[in-house]
């Protein structure tokens, strides 16, 4: 976490949010004939419902099948934090990368392996084995690439919200032609909410930008996470939200149980759609209004399939600062 | 008694077929431009550095390793994770005890390196009523790359540098220390170098522990001392690398640990994939003993 942060910088200005908003606007005006973005939402009651069904239905709807995968080799990127062990609202939960693993062969996928970079730990492993990840990816051999450790090449920041000219992704984003950001939702302390698009901090290798990713902070975290999404150009979001975080995310929050796993093409499509079930207003959320190239934003221009978010919204809890309440969504 | 000596021999006894067993992996996997994260990717400079501490100064590939580590450095003494990454410099204490292992034939290098960890700090500033974190945010020490703030573990192996090149008494050193006891989570160990959050306490994460212990070798050992090396002792670590990093924190302060846990971990861990290159070093350096790395540097 950057220690340049104060709290009253926690979620970034809202006059510059604003700005952005208006900006973004227009942008979309100008895009609305192109294709709306999907967005599914499902609902599971638990980890134990059946969801790789759930997720097949929810890639159909969002237009991914056979003939987008045949043959693709697919990197999942979860969201594993910490190793809070039996916990259900840290992490991406295994199940949830199994049932995905098990969808992306059956569709036809040349490879499926799952790859994260924790931020706080060097010893990946020691969270995959306190998650139950490590056991899921033995049981079904799915292979795990440790993203901290394995640096690509440096390319151009196709971003450039940050002042840094180019980033090192690791070597698997070339290896791969289709990532999925298999996320969480949550809360949190320093962006607001960390969904899809912030999820793929994870895929910046430690061994270059520290534990934690720290710099990635100080240049901004919402630009940052711009500038990540942009040069990554993931394909697809799945976000975990059976049990959710509220409150002090990414790793002090509480469980909160939303009962879903939101999908979709456009991650900002499915980031705005998440918020809006925690009961947040994406457009206070400065990464995402500061993103317009990369989907849609605005619920006009969001074609929502599966449950209406406005059926299942829920709100998380936010933490006591001004700042963070005035994320609420208005009813 | 005796069964305990017993046991104490066949431990040994693991341990050193275990290391030998790495030891070969690491020599399969060496490349003339260093040692890679895994077969067939582009070799790491921490890496190529580990090699040298894990495998001693004079094994086979020491010597290429000096030599990359040499070629990387560069002008102002810094060796950076990449060449193409001059900003990621937390690189440069782990070269320069390698460099350190070799003695006056490395010592012009080594001494470059720590010249510029000297005058190179992360960034620092007076706590405000509104810092969301509790440690003191102006002490000094080292980050992973340039433009962010001091973290635990750059810090540590920069520490180690300066004191194990007999600069402990350094006002860089002294500092350090501040920031790492700073940092240390009440009556336990550390991590990357959060102790709360807003308000939040964060736990102890055995690898920053350990590597901070071995840093701390050789200073009167106080309550702080004992309070890092007792959550070691009772912190589970299944994983390779928690293994070799208690393993080495408590060696560090002359406390043993079992070797047995290391092949069941190995095991687990290889079914996930290779390990990768530096962990590999490191087992080795945990599963033989960090003397290499502990008091001041001695000219061979």
């Amino acid at each position: 976490m950057s220690e340049k942060l104060s709290r009253r910088k926690l979620i970034g200005t809202t006059l510059a949010a604003g700005v952005g908003a208006a900006v973004g606007g227009t942008l979309l005006k100008r895009s609305l004939m192109a294709d709306q973005s999907k967005v599914f939402v499902g609902k599971a009651k638990d980890y134990s419902a059946k969801l790789a069904d759930l997720i097949q239905r929810g890639l159909a709807e969002a237009g991914v099948g056979p003939e987008q995968l045949r043959g693709r080799r697919v990197l999942l990127k979860p969201n594993l934090v910490d190793t809070n062990h039996g916990e259900l609202h840290v992490n991406t939960h295994p199940e949830v990368i199994r049932a995905a693993a098990e969808v992306f062969q059956k569709l036809g996928a040349a490879s499926v392996l799952v790859a994260e970079g924790p931020a706080n730990r060097r010893d990946t492993h020691e969270i995959l084995e306190a998650t139950g990840v490590g056991d899921v990816l033995r049981e079904d051999k799915i292979p795990f690439r440790d993203l901290n450790y394995e640096p690509g090449p440096r390319m151009p920041n196709l971003g450039g919200l940050t002042r840094l000219p180019s980033l090192v992704l690791p070597a698997v984003v070339s290896e791969t032609d289709f990532i999925v950001s298999l996320a969480k939702m949550k809360c949190h302390h320093w962006g607001g909410v960390t969904l899809s698009m912030k999820n793929l901090f994870g895929m910046m290798p430690g061994c270059i930008y520290g534990w934690p990713k720290n710099i990635l902070h100080h240049v901004g975290i919402h630009e940052a996470t711009v500038d990540i999404v942009s040069t990554v150009k993931p394909d697809l979001a799945i976000v975990d939200g059976i049990v959710g975080m509220e409150g002090d995310g990414p790793l002090a929050g509480d469980p909160k149980k939303a009962g879903l796993l939101v999908m979709g093409r456009d991650l900002r499509a499915v980031d705005a759609t998440c918020a809006r079930i925690m009961g947040i207003d994406p457009s206070r959320i400065p990464y995402l209004v500061a993103s317009p190239k990369l989907g849609k934003l605005s619920e006009a221009d969001i074609k929502q399939v599966g449950e209406p978010w406005k059926a299942v919204r829920t709100n998380f809890a936010l933490i006591p600062f001004p700042e963070h309440q005035a994320l609420r969504l208005s009813s | 008694m005796d069964s305990l000596l017993h046991n104490q021999e066949r431990d040994e006894a693991l341990a050193d077929r275990l290391a030998r067993r790495l030891g070969a992996e690491v020599e399969k996997r060496w490349t003339p431009e260093g040692l890679p994260p895994r077969p067939g990717l582009q070799p790491r400079i921490d890496a190529t550095a580990w090699v040298v501490l894990a495998l001693g100064a004079d094994a086979k590939p020491s010597s290429p390793a000096l030599e990359i580590l040499g070629r990387a450095q560069q002008e102002d003494g810094r060796i950076p994770a990449r060449e193409d990454t001059p900003e990621a410099y937390w690189t440069t204490g782990l070269a320069s005890l390698a460099f350190g292992l070799r003695g006056e034939a490395q010592r012009s290098r080594r001494d470059r390196a720590l010249d510029f960890l000297s005058t190179h700090e992360g960034i620092h500033h007076p706590r405000t009523e509104e810092t969301p974190v509790s440690h003191d945010t102006d002490l000094v020490g080292w980050p992973w790359i340039e433009g962010s703030a001091a973290w635990v573990e750059p810090t540590a192996l920069a520490h180690l540098a300066l004191t194990r090149s007999g600069r402990g008494d350094h006002l860089r050193a002294v500092a350090a220390r501040a920031l790492l006891f700073d940092r240390q989570l009440p009556g336990a160990g550390w991590n990357h170098g959060n102790v709360k959050v807003l308000g939040k306490p964060f736990r102890s994460v055995v690898s920053s522990t350990g590597l901070v212990l071995l840093s701390l070798a050789g200073m009167q050992r106080d309550d702080r001392i004992n309070s890092a090396l007792e959550y070691l002792r009772s912190a589970t670590a299944v994983t390779p690398l928690s293994l070799a990093w208690r393993r080495i924190g408590l060696a560090a302060w002359g406390e043993p640990s079992d070797c047995w846990p290391f092949y069941e971990a190995v095991e687990r861990s290889t079914s996930l994939g290779p390990l990768d290159g530096a962990h590999l070093c490191q087992l080795i350096l945990a599963l033989e003993g960090p003397a290499r790395l502990l008091g001041r540097e001695t000219t061979p």
